[in-house]
């Protein structure tokens, strides 16, 4: 169960740091409301 | 609040597994609220234009705003709804539009239509890109120069694609896909709207109503 979990944090992590990474490259995302972005990514 | 909520969990929960640092959670938040933001805008476009009947066309035209709209930012909404209702109704209502002038669309007319949408998105991306917002403000004048070059090159690419449509729209006599043209035509000129302070003052306007529409805990929506 434990392996379970840790597998499913690092895919979940993997893939939100993917996408936070290639949102900040950019001017804006999807739609209107834009979040502040973390300062490591600025 | 139920977002940045929502993200937060999510972040805590994977970054206390993992054992990570604060850096990591927030750009893990980031993700995540992005991530939820970009489903609920699309789940909305999905929802009203099956509701209107013109699911495909509705979503044409949000794909069409939306990728442009990553390099040349634009007008905000302050929150994740309001941002998705807004988007999702400009996106159903643009694609009624065309879907009702779709008889009057032939070759010629849509040849214009590209051209003039064309002149009219670039001269504002020229004179207007990158819009930043005050949650994402952009200074580096050499992001701005590469933001502004990546903006004209998603309108180049669309025009290429309308280009290619009509080309195989004229040599297969097929027509069923020439629609498609002005509603991406109409995607990208909505998001260049947006650039200007017209667009910005559109979209306070279609905020309005939001604040008379409370949540149970005495929020806004």
């Amino acid at each position: 169960m434990k392996k379970f979990t840790l597998l499913m944090a690092t895919v979940g992590a993997t893939v939100l740091t993917l996408v936070a990474t290639a949102i900040s490259v950019g001017a804006c995302h999807w739609g209107g409301h834009q979040p502040k972005e973390p300062n490591i990514l600025g | 609040m139920l977002f940045e909520q929502i993200s937060n969990n999510i972040a805590l929960n994977i970054a206390k597994a993992l054992g990570m640092d604060k850096d990591r959670q927030e750009v893990i938040a980031y993700g995540a609220y992005i991530l939820l933001d970009t489903l609920l805008s699309i789940g909305m476009v999905m929802l009203f234009g099956a509701i209107f009947g013109v699911f495909y066309q509705a979503l044409v035209v949000s794909f069409a705003a939306a990728l442009f709209r990553k390099t040349s930012g634009g007008a905000h909404a302050t929150t994740p709804v309001r941002c998705a209702t807004i988007f999702a109704i400009v996106s159903v209502v643009l694609a009624l539009i065309i879907e009702n002038l779709e008889i009057w669309f032939n070759n010629p007319i849509i040849i214009i239509y590209l051209i003039i949408t064309f002149v009219i998105s670039y001269l504002i991306v020229l004179k207007l890109a990158p819009k930043d917002s005050p949650n994402k403000p952009i200074v580096k004048e050499a992001k701005i120069k590469e933001l502004k070059a990546k903006s004209f090159r998603t309108l180049y690419i669309y025009v290429i694609i309308c280009l290619v449509i009509l080309a195989f729209g004229y040599y297969t006599r097929a027509t069923n896909l020439l629609p498609y043209i002005p509603l991406i035509c109409t995607g990208y000129l909505w998001q260049a709207f947006t650039l200007t302070s017209f667009g910005h003052t559109a979209i306070s306007i279609m905020e309005l109503p939001f604040r008379y529409i409370k949540l149970t805990g005495g929020e806004n929506l």
